[in-house]
Formats: C-alpha cells, sequence, structure tokens
C-alpha cells in the first residue's frame, strides 16, 4: 500500500534488564490507510503501549521497519522525527494525560506552540476545538478541576488541534466508566471521521466492531488480525 | 518566552510547598553570602588597613669607606677618635637632603625624612652614647622608625618648639640614673630632660633624642670642619603599603645603589596575611557559592524525577530538546531571582539593625558595610546560580527517550 500513513514490518522489540532479555515483541507487521481507524486489542503486559511508541517514533525497534507518511523513521534526525510528530502526530494516553500545573486551554495550546498561528489564533481555535467537546466554559480549569471524562477530552482536543494525520491513542478509555468511554470515544471517532486523521487505539478492553477498519490482537508479542 | 514564562510559573505555582523551600533556600543562601561578603569585605579592608602599614618603613644610610670619608677622617685625627656619625652602629656618611626629597618622590613611598645620628664619647667616663636628631613634628615617618608620643613611658614628648629639651631611652636613663627633670649634659651643653622613652626595636634607635636642628649643633661642635647643613646620615622612610615594599626598597636602591637599606621584615609576614584573608574571604564565597548551586540542582533534580512523565508529554507532543532545556533553566532561574530579591530586601531591611544589635559588640563594624552595591551584585549572580543549577537536570531529562520518560508514573 503504497499511500499508507503508517507502516511497519517484521518490528521486533527487546529488553535488556539485569542482564535478562525480554522479547515483548516478536515480527509485528501492519499497515495503516488514511482515513483508517486501527484497533490492536490484548491484555495488559503484551506490550500495547511499546508498539505504540514504536509506532510513534517514541522509541526505536530492536530490529523491523517503521514508516511513517512514506518515511522510515531510522532514516530520519532526531530533529526531523520530533518535527514530524509535531506536525503530523497526535497522542492521547491512558492516564497522567495532561500537564496538572496548565489549565485545559494551555494543555490543548501547547499542541500549537510550533506552528505559525498567533497566539490569538492559537487561543481562538483552542477555544473552537473544546467547544466542539463540550468543554468550552472549562478553558481555564486545571485538571485537577475536571472529571477523568473531561480530562480525557481535552487530550482529545490536544490530540486533533493541529490537524494531525495521524492520531495514536493509548487505552484512551481505560480509567472512565462505560458511558463515559462510549462518550470519549464517540467524540474522538467522530473528530477522526470529521477530520480524515488516521487513528491507532491501543486497548485492553472491548470496542464495537464497526468502529474500526482493522482489528488486532496482540498475543505473546505477535499481532493477528481479529 | 512569554509562554514560556508562564509555562514556567504554573509549574512553580503547581508545587507550592516545594518552590517556596527552594525560594527560601536560595534567599538563605544569598543572604548568608551576602552577610558573610560584608563582613569579610569589612574585616578584611580593616585588617588590610593594619596589615598594609605593618613593618612598612626602612631606614637607608651609606656606610662611610674610612679612605674618603672627610667627616671620619676629621674624627679619626681628633682627640675624640671612638665618636662619629653613626647608622646601626657603623660609622656612615652624610647624605644631602635632596637625597631625602628625591626619595619621598618615589609613587611608593609615603613620606621620608633626613635623621642625624651621632656617637659621643662621655669625657668623664669614657661611655658611649647616640644622640639621634629628629623633626619632631614628622610623625609619620618619625612614629614608625625613630621614636613616637606613644613611647613616653614618663615625662612627655618632645614638640617642634621645645629647646634645650630631650627624650632619654629607658635603658640609657636606668645607666645614667636620670628621670624626668633632670639635667643631662651632651658635648658640654645642658640639656633638660622632658621625657622617658622606650621605643623598642626600631631602625633609628639611640639613646638620647632632641630636635634636628639642635642635635645639628651639637655635632658641628665636633666635626667644625664639615660643613652639616643640609646633610644627614640617616634617612627615614615610610612606605605606603606593606605589599609594595620590596619594590620600594628596590626603587630606593635603583636611585642610590651605594646606599645600604635596613628593614625589619615584618611586611613580609603582614603582606602574606593580607593576601592570605583576601584568599579566604574569596574562598569562603565561592565555596557557598557552589554549595548553593549543588544543593539547588539537588532539588531541581527531585522536580524533575517526580515530572519526568509531564516531560515526556511535551517531548510527544514535539517539543525540542532545547526547549525543554529553556523550560527547566527558566524554572531554576526563576527561583533564583525570587530567592535572592527576597534576600536582598531582607538583608538590606533588617539585617543591620540585626547585624548591629550582635556584631558591634564584637568591633565589627557593621555600619560601613556597603549593602546595595551587595544587593544589586546579589540579583545577576543568582541568575547565573540558577541557569547553572538547572542546567545539569534540563540536560539529563532533555535527553531521555520520550518512551523511557512516559512509562515514568
Amino acid at each position: 500500500m503504497t499511500d499508507a500513513v503508517l507502516s511497519c514490518s517484521h518490528v521486533t522489540k527487546r529488553f535488556v534488564s539485569r542482564g535478562k532479555t525480554t522479547e515483548v515483541l516478536r515480527d509485528v507487521s501492519l499497515v495503516v490507510g488514511p482515513d483508517q481507524i486501527v484497533v490492536i486489542r490484548g491484555r495488559s503486559g503484551t506490550g500495547k503501549s511499546t508498539l505504540l511508541q514504536i509506532l510513534a517514533g517514541l522509541d526505536r525497534p530492536t530490529t523491523g521497519r517503521v514508516e511513517i507518511a512514506g518515511r522510515s523513521i531510522e532514516e530520519l534526525t532526531a530533529r526531523e522525527l520530533i518535527a514530524m510528530r509535531r506536525q503530523t502526530m497526535g497522542f492521547i494516553f491512558q492516564n497522567l494525560n495532561l500537564i496538572p500545573a496548565w489549565t485545559a486551554g494551555q494543555n490543548v495550546e501547547a499542541a500549537l506552540l510550533y506552528t505559525r498561528l498567533t497566539r490569538s489564533q492559537r487561543r481562538q481555535r483552542v477555544q473552537n476545538m473544546l467547544e466542539r467537546l463540550g468543554l468550552g466554559d472549562r478553558i481555564d480549569y486545571l485538571p485537577s478541576e475536571l472529571s477523568a471524562g473531561q480530562q480525557q477530552r481535552v487530550a482529545v482536543a490536544r490530540a486533533l488541534i493541529h490537524a494531525p494525520v495521524l492520531v495514536f491513542a493509548d487505552e484512551p478509555t481505560g480509567d472512565v466508566d462505560a458511558e463515559t468511554a462510549t462518550s470519549i470515544m464517540d467524540c474522538l471517532v467522530g473528530l477522526v471521521r470529521a477530520n480524515g486523521t488516521a487513528l491507532v487505539i491501543c486497548t485492553h478492553g472491548e470496542l464495537p466492531r464497526e468502529v474500526a477498519n482493522q482489528h488486532y490482537i496482540l498475543h505473546d508479542g505477535t499481532t493477528t488480525p481479529a | 518566552m512569554s509562554m514560556i514564562l508562564q509555562y514556567a510559573w504554573c509549574e512553580l505555582r503547581r508545587r507550592k510547598a516545594r518552590t517556596l523551600t527552594t525560594v527560601l533556600g536560595y534567599g538563605l543562601a544569598v543572604s548568608s553570602m551576602m552577610v558573610l561578603v560584608g563582613i569579610l569585605q569589612v574585616s578584611g579592608r580593616n585588617g588590610a588597613g593594619i596589615l598594609d602599614h605593618t613593618g612598612t618603613h626602612f631606614v637607608t644610610f651609606s656606610p662611610a669607606d674610612m679612605a674618603s670619608c672627610g667627616p671620619c677622617l676629621a674624627i679619626a685625627n681628633s682627640q675624640i677618635q671612638s665618636e662619629g656619625l653613626v647608622a646601626l652602629g657603623t660609622r656612615a656618611n652624610l647624605i644631602p637632603h635632596a637625597f631625602v626629597e628625591r626619595i619621598k618622590g618615589l609613587p611608593t613611598v609615603a613620606d621620608a625624612a633626613p635623621c642625624l645620628q651621632y656617637r659621643f664619647r662621655d669625657p668623664n667616663d669614657g661611655h658611649l652614647y647616640t644622640v639621634g636628631g629628629f623633626d619632631p613634628d614628622n610623625a609619620t615617618v618619625v612614629g614608625t622608625t625613630c621614636c613616637a608620643a606613644t613611647d613616653v613611658i614618663d615625662g612627655r614628648f618632645l614638640g617642634g618648639s621645645d629647646q634645650g629639651r630631650v627624650l632619654v631611652e629607658q635603658a640609657y636613663a636606668q645607666l645614667r640614673r636620670l628621670k624626668v627633670g633632670d639635667t643631662v649634659q651632651i658635648a658640654g651643653q645642658l640639656f633638660s630632660v622632658l621625657g622617658i622613652i622606650n621605643t623598642g626595636i626600631r631602625p633609628a634607635r639611640a639613646d638620647i633624642y632632641l630636635p634636628y636642628q639642635e642635635a645639628e649643633h651639637l655635632v658641628a661642635t665636633r666635626l667644625p670642619n664639615v660643613a652639616l647643613a643640609g646633610y644627614a646620615n640617616l634617612i627615614l622612610v615610610e612606605v605606603k603599603d606593606s605589599s609594595v615594599q620590596d619594590q620600594a626598597i628596590r626603587e630606593v636602591k635603583s636611585l642610590y645603589p651605594d646606599l645600604v637599606i635596613s628593614s625589619y621584615a615584618c611586611y613580609r609576614p603582614a603582606a602574606q596575611a593580607k593576601a592570605i584573608n583576601t584568599a579566604a574571604i574569596t574562598l569562603l564565597t565561592v565555596a557557598i557559592g557552589i554549595f548553593t548551586i549543588l544543593l539547588a540542582m539537588v532539588s531541581q533534580l527531585a522536580v524533575l524525577v517526580e515530572r519526568r512523565r509531564d516531560l515526556g508529554i511535551l517531548k510527544t507532543l514535539g517539543f525540542s530538546k532545547g526547549r525543554i532545556m529553556e523550560q527547566i533553566i527558566l524554572e531554576s532561574a526563576l527561583q533564583a531571582v525570587l530567592g535572592a530579591t527576597a534576600a536582598s530586601l531582607f538583608v538590606a531591611c533588617l539585617m543591620p539593625s540585626v547585624l548591629l544589635r550582635w556584631l558591634v559588640p564584637m568591633s565589627i563594624p557593621v555600619s560601613s558595610i556597603r549593602w546595595p552595591p551587595l544587593c544589586l551584585l546579589a540579583i545577576p549572580l543568582s541568575i547565573v546560580g540558577g541557569l547553572l543549577a538547572g542546567l545539569f537536570p534540563a540536560f539529563w531529562v532533555s535527553r531521555q527517550r520520550p518512551s523511557r520518560l512516559l512509562r515514568c508514573f
């Protein structure tokens, strides 16, 4: 697939700790096309977060190749990789997702700091995004003053504010109840579809099959289509 | 920059207790440094004031060459062969007063004065004694090399207008059983004893002291064929500072290579002591500065360990290493500035009165500490300290991979 926004082939990852080598990922290959939503499901400790970090260029694979927008991340310099992350990717983490000292608005605005937008343009865009997510009146709230669901929606806003081509979500609903989880997923999927953004979600829970274009199961360090 | 500042401020406010502790730490360290530096400066200045003038004097004379010395030959041919112009027990040539003026003009010399010393022989019992003629009004140089008012143990010191009066060295007075008000006969002339003095060890020490002009008249009676006016046989020199004494001696020697210079070497330990004091002040201040920076660095590292996940999120968002370093260093510098400002205000407003109460009884002149320059200096120095304290932690955390930082909860 030449127009894949993300592809990885034969990725392995080994960690050496106290003289012991642990192979977390083994020969993982997958392709994510534009507009696609890919769900990687697996139990806790199976290496979902590690895979996500390798796919996002936050970590290096021991072997294998990862390409983002047609460029191999191994061939990118650290500076180019940072620039790529800044421009083309968004991230949502499971918990402790926001900078606690910054307000909701500042947290979202952080993703726009490296754009050419003026401060007022940034603030306006943040305001619009938070309003779309029903948090327009919470822009000056600190994360500690928001519920878990609201915090995750702020994280969704931050991941999408700069219109990335690819969003990574690591257990985005892991810390909330089922109803809130559904609400967050609706928000996320709705925005992703509306913007034509590709989305890779790692989760240990169940997601409705119709949400995603591809489902993978991560087990024993290897992905298999579900 | 304003965004970085805003974020830095938010971070500091988030950890209020730790920020307050760090700021207080900076404040305590800076105020300690300011007080210490202030006190050390003042005591250093005072100590230096004393050490500067410890042993900063010498005498110079021209030892006689018996073959060519006119006055010496005159004496040798006379009846009174043991007598003569002497300096430090050695027969000495006459030196023109113009030499004194040239020496006085040297940049390292504070003052110079002529002195006339003559060894007489008592015609009754044949004992020898030295008479020194000096200018009683020249306290600076005479006081350190010859005799001073503080040396008087009985009676009083000579004044410029005193005539027919002498001061007698304690040992000589004891030998001759002289006391204040007694009369001594020198070269057939009678003088009243005005005071008994103990000059200790001085380069131009004599047994009897009297004003220069009178000494000149007395010597002229012994050397009628020698022109004494405008001549002396000993030059008393006071140097500006113990640290330039060696230089002064070299300069005098270069002017008059034949002159012998006699100095007590106590200016050398004085100059060394001064240098040691200066080094001690510098070392102590630098040590406190380094200690403070290290403490602040440890505190900053501890904060960063707690914040690793936050920084991982920022890296994930595309924050560059430089931007993260800027953020951390700015936070560190902000705390340092806050601490230094608080310390400056505290020290400038409260410390003088506190110090006055505690330190003045210890004879430390606190009122002469110049606080405003110290306060002004504390702020930029604390900025530098804050930058240094933040540099290593910032460098350390900025080099970590985002994935590694994100694993830290």
